[in-house]
């Protein structure tokens, strides 16, 4: 499925970004998947040393391994998960609207939509060391209603999207002025 | 005489990796449908996909040689009201 078919594009609609989280924020899923993982290596060579003939009993054995499979494959389908919230939180700009889609869980997703010519006020946050380094930050639109604002979280350069969004907003509002005037 | 066989460790092992084997599917299907199945999507489907085969093929190597009808457990409760 292309993103035009999921947020049904329209006509005279032109996508100018597709946002996802910034690859950095996935970094503590994966050291803790991969510490994960080494735990049945350090569990192995613990026992070995602590019971030498743990793993010659003709019961343990089996046990011990299908144990460490079972483990195993629930680190990878937890990794898997985190991996698929991570992936599936999505912000699409277009010439006419932003998209906000999030994923809540497994069975969970919310998406919402913006007018661009309804943004009132757009900033960009850059807090802490990695995300001042790497460049990443959250951006938040807002529009004159109170309740409706919409953040992209830990995106790519978030300055460069504000300035964007504001000329892309300022566009919008010029357009739709046209057309009511019409 | 109630007697737990070995294989029962093995039933549930299946069952573990047909539960898993859903949530892949369920994850897959999402990455599709969310117009999510980019090249890095693709490369981690793959990597996790290979990972899963890698311990479950290593899994099987190493119950190779079990004889699985040893028994695990053994309750005799013909004892219990023999007072």
């Amino acid at each position: 499925m292309s993103i035009a078919f999921l947020i049904k594009q329209k006509n005279y609609e032109k996508i100018v970004y597709t946002l996802r989280r910034h690859w950095l924020t996935f970094f503590p899923a994966i050291a803790l998947f991969l510490v994960m993982m080494s735990v049945p290596v350090l569990v192995y060579y613990l026992a070995g040393s602590i019971f030498p003939n743990f793993w010659v009993r003709p019961i343990f054995f089996p046990i011990s391994v299908v144990l460490t499979s079972i483990y195993c494959l629930c680190v990878l389908t937890f990794f898997f998960f985190r991996f698929v919230e991570f992936y599936l939180d999505l912000w699409i700009v277009t010439n006419d609207r932003i998209i906000d889609i999030e994923q809540l869980g497994l069975f969970s997703r919310s998406i919402s939509e913006l007018d661009l010519f309804r943004i009132q006020d757009v900033s960009s946050e850059v807090h802490g060391f990695f995300p001042t380094i790497f460049r990443y930050g959250n951006v938040v639109v807002k529009t004159a209603s109170s309740n409706s604002h919409i953040i992209f979280r830990n995106v790519k350069n978030p300055n460069g999207i504000r300035e964007n969004l504001i000329n892309l907003s300022h566009a919008d509002r010029r357009f739709h002025i046209g057309v009511e005037e019409e | 005489m109630f007697t737990i066989p070995l294989y029962v460790i093995l039933l549930l092992y299946f069952v573990c990796l047909a539960v898993i084997a859903s949530f892949y599917l369920v994850f897959v299907y999402h990455l599709i449908t969310t117009a999510s199945f980019t090249a890095i999507s693709a490369f981690v489907v793959i990597l996790i996909f290979a990972i899963t085969a890698v311990v479950v093929y290593f899994t099987f190597q190493l119950l190779a040689e079990v004889d699985w009808s040893l028994l695990m457990v053994e309750f005799n409760y013909s004892n219990w009201f023999n007072f």
